[in-house]
C-alpha cells in the first residue's frame, strides 16, 4: 500500500522539481509554536487527511519560488495560496496512488493553533527545506468501509 | 495565439506562465482565469486558441468547463494541468474531449514535450 517512502518521494518531488528549493531529511524534531499548515482531505473509497506545518519563513520562501517575486511583493495571502497549492500536488500524487475511486478537496491553510491537532496517527517525514523545517504528515490511508 | 490558465490558485497562474516561458513558448499572450466560471465568461470575449485548465476549482471545476464548452458547441483545444493523477481522471478527461492531461509537479522539460503539438 502506502509507504512513507512514497510520502518522501513525492513531497521532495514537488519541491525540489518544481521549485528548485533544496530538500533534505531532518531528524524529527517538534514543531514550533508558530507553524503554518496546510491540510487536505482525500475522501472515497480511501480516506485520509494530509497536513504540511512549515514555518513562516519557508512558507514564504514556497511562495518566492513559485510566484518568482520577491519577499516585498507578496501578500499573506500569496503565501497561503502557494502553501495550500503544495498540498494539493502532493496530496493529488497521493490520491493517484491508492486504488479506488477518491475525490480530493480544496486546501486549506491558516495557523498551527487552527488545526485541531498535529498528533501523529500515520505516516509522517520530516524534511529540510533550504534548512528550514517542514514536516508532512497525514492519517494512514483506510479504506471506505474499514 | 492566444492561451487562457484557468486555476484557482494565483501562485500556480504564475509558475505555470513562467514555465511555459522556460520551455519556448513565450511567444504566445497569455490570459487568465481564477474558476471554470470566469473562464466561460473570458472565453467568450477573449476567444482564445488553447486552454489550459486545472481540474479542482471551486463556482466550476475544469472538467464541468469543458463539458460546458463542448455543449455550446465551442471546440477550443483544452487540456489539464493538475494534481489529479489517477486514471479515472484521465478517461474522464479524454471522454469530455480533453487532448492531454499534465501531472503537477511538472517541469519546463515535460511541458516542452507535452505541449509542442499544442503551442509550438
Amino acid at each position: 500500500m502506502f509507504s512513507i517512502e512514497d510520502l518522501e518521494q513525492i513531497s521532495a518531488s514537488v519541491c525540489r522539481d518544481m521549485l528548485g528549493l533544496n530538500v533534505q531529511p531532518r531528524p524529527i524534531e517538534s514543531q514550533t509554536s508558530n507553524a503554518i499548515v496546510a491540510a487536505i482531505r482525500i475522501s472515497g473509497d480511501w480516506n485520509t487527511i494530509l497536513e504540511i506545518s512549515t514555518t513562516p519563513r519557508a512558507a514564504q520562501l514556497v511562495a518566492q519560488s513559485m510566484c518568482g517575486l520577491t519577499s516585498e511583493e507578496m501578500s499573506e495571502a500569496d503565501i497561503k495560496d502557494a502553501l495550500g497549492e503544495i498540498a494539493n500536488m502532493i496530496g493529488g500524487n497521493i490520491k493517484g496512488a491508492l486504488p479506488g475511486d477518491s475525490k480530493l478537496s480544496l486546501p486549506c491553510v491558516g495557523d498551527h493553533d487552527q488545526f485541531p491537532s498535529d498528533a501523529q496517527t500515520g505516516l509522517s517525514i520530516d524534511l529540510s527545506l533550504e534548512e528550514q523545517p517542514f514536516r508532512v504528515s497525514m492519517d494512514t490511508p483506510a479504506p471506505a468501509n474499514a | 495565439m492566444k492561451v487562457l490558465i484557468v486555476d484557482d490558485s494565483k501562485a500556480m497562474r504564475m509558475i505555470i506562465q513562467r514555465t511555459l516561458k522556460q520551455a519556448g513558448f513565450g511567444q504566445h499572450q497569455y490570459i487568465e482565469a481564477e474558476n471554470g466560471k470566469q473562464a466561460l465568461d473570458i472565453v467568450d470575449v477573449e476567444r482564445p486558441d488553447t486552454i489550459l485548465s486545472d481540474w479542482n476549482m471551486p463556482e466550476m471545476k475544469g472538467i464541468e468547463l469543458l463539458r460546458s464548452l463542448r455543449d455550446k458547441g465551442n471546440q477550443t483545444r483544452f487540456g489539464f494541468i493538475t494534481s489529479e493523477s489517477g486514471a479515472d481522471v484521465l478517461q474522464e478527461a479524454k471522454t469530455a474531449g480533453a487532448e492531454f492531461v499534465i501531472t503537477k509537479p511538472f517541469t519546463a522539460d515535460r511541458f516542452a514535450a507535452e505541449l509542442e503539438k499544442v503551442l509550438g
